[in-house]
């Protein structure tokens, strides 16, 4: 079977930064892949390559047996790849409910619809009791949970999350792997870059670690995180991970 | 969609009606003034300009300061078609509002692109350009201008000589419709991913949505409302030359009016327009001859006042806590304040801060 997304050779350099050098993966349907790496490794460049709203120097990336390099990012949202922000991003002047209402709308359905798409969904990451508060008073935890909603809302293949578990406090991480799982298990591939490692073990297949750019490492998260080049990654930066 | 029958109070609907009688009846009392029917004119005129606006530049945050470009587009395209091809003027009002429906897509072709201070110059520089053109441009009458031929007076003719006040009659149908139209579409669904838009284009995109498709739309509503509104203002005064409606103090006017009511709302323009064309029009006849500047002097005062003290207008001030206290005894907050699309939902969960 073919993947669901190939990355192949993807490279971005920011002036003479070379903020991801030659990544290439596969991502078979239903899969849940880790990205692991310490600060600047390049993570959140490489997801925005993916998502089209970095357009890569070098490489391709095929979504669903389609190269989809050079598509804007609202084309690549409607083949149903859906990427949430490491900065939550809601929608500040709307209701939680209303923010999840905007990606409910990119499947054509009218107001009325949309608005059961978003109740359905605001149930779903737990925030339902939030429905008509704005969304301007949502706690960092929150402001995830709703973002993972509203990108739910689009109906997306694969989802690609920068960091949700950042922000999140301890007894929500347990609720935040068991709902990943449970979209897995509902048929989304998961695509998660996850600097809290024990949550990164407890969900993920595989684990793809870069460092500076590259990809280092690859394989299950065990193996991944007893690594010695990453372990030497992570003790390079200032960041030291918490496992 | 319908909302719930409480949150539509009798009281707000016969406040409605109420000022919609008392506009109706007024003629009865200003026919014979031409002083305050002018200004009532001009009042409905700017507030339906206002509303214009306030689509691209309230509900889809996207400020222009070269917005009477369109107004003098709608104006141009009717002297035109009736002076070289003896064009029917309401005929030239539907050309008019189609050629600056069109005219404001193209211009955001490129301008969309900018956000911010940049998009507000483009509008500004691009509105500019055109008004030069104009200046210069001998089959448009250059900076002279051109007069409309006068016809016998009546409604086909949309001219009317010795008694103006069907010219109110026709501004006031004007704001009425446009009005309407507007609490429309800021509950339909593009009404809707405008707000999106102005909140976070970028997020807007990320799920699926072309922000350019949905501001270029609100760009053809907007500009064609200031076209069909510049076509009035050529049968009103019978005349159109490039500074009366192309220019730069149209464009400002406008934005002002709309902002200092507060953008975003459907009466904020209307209240902006009610307060500052009798604000223009008593001040031109207390300083005479030079009442423009005066106007300029006030005009700049009130944006310094706005962008320090209410950065959301007037209607900003409904929301503050001894009038939201007034509005939830009368039941009238979530007619006037609420956002439109969560009616339906129970009450009860979740308001405390
Ligand atoms: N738009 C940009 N312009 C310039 N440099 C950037 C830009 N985006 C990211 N970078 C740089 O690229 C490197 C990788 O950043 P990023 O992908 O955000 O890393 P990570 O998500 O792994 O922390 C960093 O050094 C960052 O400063
Ligand atoms: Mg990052």
């Amino acid at each position: 079977m073919s993947p669901l997304l190939a990355v192949r050779g993807v490279s971005k350099s920011f002036g003479g930064l070379h903020a991801v050098r030659a990544v290439s993966f596969d991502l078979s349907a239903g899969e849940i892949l880790g990205i692991i790496g310490p600060n600047g490794a390049g993570k959140s460049t490489l997801f925005g390559i993916i998502a089209g709203q970095v357009r890569p120097d070098r490489g391709d990336v095929v979504f669903d047996g389609r190269s989809i390099v050079g598509l804007p990012c609202e084309a690549v949202a409607r083949l149903g790849l859906v990427k949430t922000f490491q900065t939550s991003r809601p929608f500040g002047t709307m209701t939680f409910l209303e923010n999840v209402m905007v990606g409910a709308l990119s499947r054509n359905v009218g107001l009325a619809e949309a608005r059961a798409i978003a109740l359905q969904q605001l149930d779903t990451v737990g925030l339902a009791a939030q429905a008509e508060r704005p969304a301007a008073w949502a706690s960092t935890g929150q402001r995830k949970r709703l973002e993972i909603a509203r990108a739910l809302a689009t109906k997306p293949r694969l989802l690609l999350l920068d960091e949700p578990f950042g922000g999140v406090d301890l007894p929500s991480v347990d609720a935040l792997v068991e709902l990943l799982q449970r979209l897995r298990d509902s048929g989304i591939t998961l695509l998660v870059i996850e600097h809290n490692l024990e949550a990164v073990h407890r969900l993920v297949d595989r684990v793809i670690a870069m460092h500076l750019g590259e990809a280092i490492a690859e394989g299950t998260a065990e193996t991944v995180t007893n690594d010695p080049r990453v372990i030497q990654a992570y003790l390079g930066s200032t960041e030291v991970a918490h496992a | 969609m319908t909302g719930t029958s409480r949150a539509y109070p009798v009281v707000a609907l016969s406040g409605l009606l109420l000022l919609l009688g008392v506009l109706l009846a007024l003629p009865l009392y200003i026919a014979d003034r031409p002083f305050e029917l002018r200004m009532a004119i001009l009042i409905f005129l700017f507030a339906v300009m206002g509303q214009g606006w306030n689509v691209l530049g309230g509900f889809a945050g996207q400020v222009s300061i070269g917005h009477g470009l369109y107004f003098g587009l709608g104006a141009y395209t009717a002297v035109l078609l009736a002076v070289k091809f003896g064009v029917n003027p309401w005929l030239g009002m539907l050309a008019g509002t189609a050629l600056a429906s069109l005219c404001g897509v193209l211009v955001g072709i490129p301008c969309f692109r900018l956000r911010g201070h940049y998009f507000v110059i483009a509008t500004l520089v691009v509105a500019e350009s055109v008004f030069q053109v104009f200046t210069v441009w001998e089959w448009v009458g250059s900076a002279v201008g051109i007069e409309l031929p006068v016809k016998s007076e009546g409604w086909i003719n949309f001219q009317f000589h010795r008694d103006k006040t069907p010219y109110y009659y026709i501004a006031l149908t004007m704001l009425v419709v446009v009005t309407a139209g507007l609490w429309w579409l800021r509950r339909s669904r593009i009404g809707f991913l405008l707000r999106a838009i102005r909140d976070d284009e970028e997020a807007v995109r990320s799920l699926g949505f072309s922000p350019h498709l949905y501001k270029s739309l609100a760009m053809a509503i907007s500009a064609g409302i200031l076209g069909a509104a510049g076509v009035f203002h050529a049968q009103y005064v019978l005349f159109v030359d490039p500074f009366s409606v192309l220019g730069l103090h149209i464009s400002v006017m406008v934005a002002l009016f709309a902002i200092l009511g507060g953008t975003g709302t459907l009466a904020g323009p209307i209240l902006g327009a009610a307060i500052l064309v009798p604000l223009s029009e008593y001040s031109r006849v207390h300083f005479s001859g030079s009442g423009r500047n005066v106007d300029l002097l006030i005009y700049g005062f009130l944006i310094m006042v706005i962008a320090v003290y209410r950065p959301d207008g007037l209607m900003g001030l409904l929301r503050s806590r001894p009038v939201l206290t007034m509005l939830d005894r009368l039941g009238l907050r979530s007619v006037l304040l609420q956002s439109p699309h969560i009616k339906n939902i129970r009450k009860g969960n979740s308001h405390a801060a």
